[in-house]
């Protein structure tokens, strides 16, 4: 089933609803360390947490941890911590399963949210397909700040680096290149739905579109602060 | 602090407050109208959400409602995603975040145990 927003009162910008659309197909696709039905499943159960706290009685495809991750991520990351991370990972969930599924859930919440600020309904999830995960991992990946592996900046991530994320980046763009697919589906989302990538450091860039760069930032700046994220 | 160095804020630091959910003014046009909207979209009131809607949709139109819900979005994005992996804030923004964390009450939040 395809995301559209052609039925929203208002109009969608076409670069945004296209964005939305490839998120939508990507989440369908087996992924790199999980299948397409295990994506679709924690999108879905991450979207059921963020609603009424619970998650569907039976849900047969997801392994504990990956319920957890979906249930908390999704719901609740206010509450995550080292300590509740490393109750998950690797006892419950390997490293590269839970940096796709952290991946899943945040760009599938970009979704949600955008819905819920139109006052659309929650797009249905797309059909899951056959196929299996890639399951490739970044050569130069390690644990150097933060909590997973993450391709490093620079000479040290080489040519990796320079594919994910254009050699350098912040952590926050690092940080799912563990697995990267992610970092390339966070990336196309941050340039429809924010700023692209390369201008985000400027603040006195402004896009044509329709909020000055302040009130972007005003805005980004109270939703995380909603979020308790000092990041 | 991208938006204490952007085009539009005209106001003090102490205006970064409002961020933080203080009653202050924030130093840019509609601020008020786009708080409210960030406050009304990460709650479950749905008619708080639409009042504060038609708020955004009379002072900055139809664009300007979806631009919001495009922003808000990302955010949520992108606060899961750091808040999971335990990054750090990278040493560029550490420094330019010192002189307003007070200000913003940042070092609060949960989140600044694995950030800083």
């Amino acid at each position: 089933m395809s995301l559209s927003y052609s039925a929203a009162r208002y109009s969608v910008r076409q670069d945004l609803e296209q964005a939305h659309q490839r998120l939508w197909a990507s989440l369908s696709a087996p992924g790199t360390w999980l299948t397409s039905a295990e994506r679709i499943e924690v999108a879905s159960q991450a979207r059921l947490a963020r609603h009424d706290g619970t998650l569907e009685k039976n849900p047969s495809i997801l392994s504990q941890g990956l319920l957890e991750v979906a249930k908390v991520v999704g719901g609740n990351p206010k509450s995550i911590n080292r300590i509740w991370f490393d109750e998950i990972v690797p006892k419950k969930l390997s490293v590269e399963k839970y940096v796709e599924a952290v991946g899943v859930i945040a760009r599938s919440v970009s979704v949600d949210v955008f819905s819920k600020g139109l006052g659309l309904s929650l797009p249905d999830f797309p059909e899951w397909q056959d196929g299996s995960p890639t399951m490739i991992r970044p050569t130069t990946a390690k644990v150097d700040v933060g909590w997973v592996p993450m391709i490093p900046n620079g000479r040290e991530g080489g040519q990796e680096a320079i594919k994910v994320f254009g050699g350098v980046n912040a952590n926050v763009i690092r940080a799912l290149s563990l697995v990267p697919d992610e970092v390339k589906g966070l990336l196309d989302l941050l340039e429809h739905q924010y700023i692209e990538d390369k201008k985000v450091t400027d603040p006195s860039y402004e896009s044509d579109r329709g909020l000055s760069r302040a009130q972007t930032e005003l805005l980004a700046g109270r939703i995380s602060a909603l979020n308790d994220c000092f990041y | 602090m991208l938006l204490r160095g952007s085009n539009g804020f005209d106001g003090p630091d102490s205006a970064l407050a409002a961020i933080s959910g203080a009653d202050c003014e924030t130093g840019v046009a509609s601020g008020a109208a786009i708080l409210a909207f960030a406050e009304a979209i990460m709650e479950s009131d749905k008619e708080k959400l639409a009042r504060a809607r038609n708020v955004i949709l009379d002072q900055l139109g139809e664009g300007g409602l979806v631009e919001c819900s495009a922003v808000a979005a990302n955010f949520s994005q992108m606060v899961r995603i750091a808040d999971s992996t335990g990054i750090p804030l990278d040493p560029p923004l550490m420094s330019m975040a010192d002189p307003i964390r007070d200000v913003l009450k940042i070092d609060n939040f949960e989140s600044a145990k694995n950030t800083i």
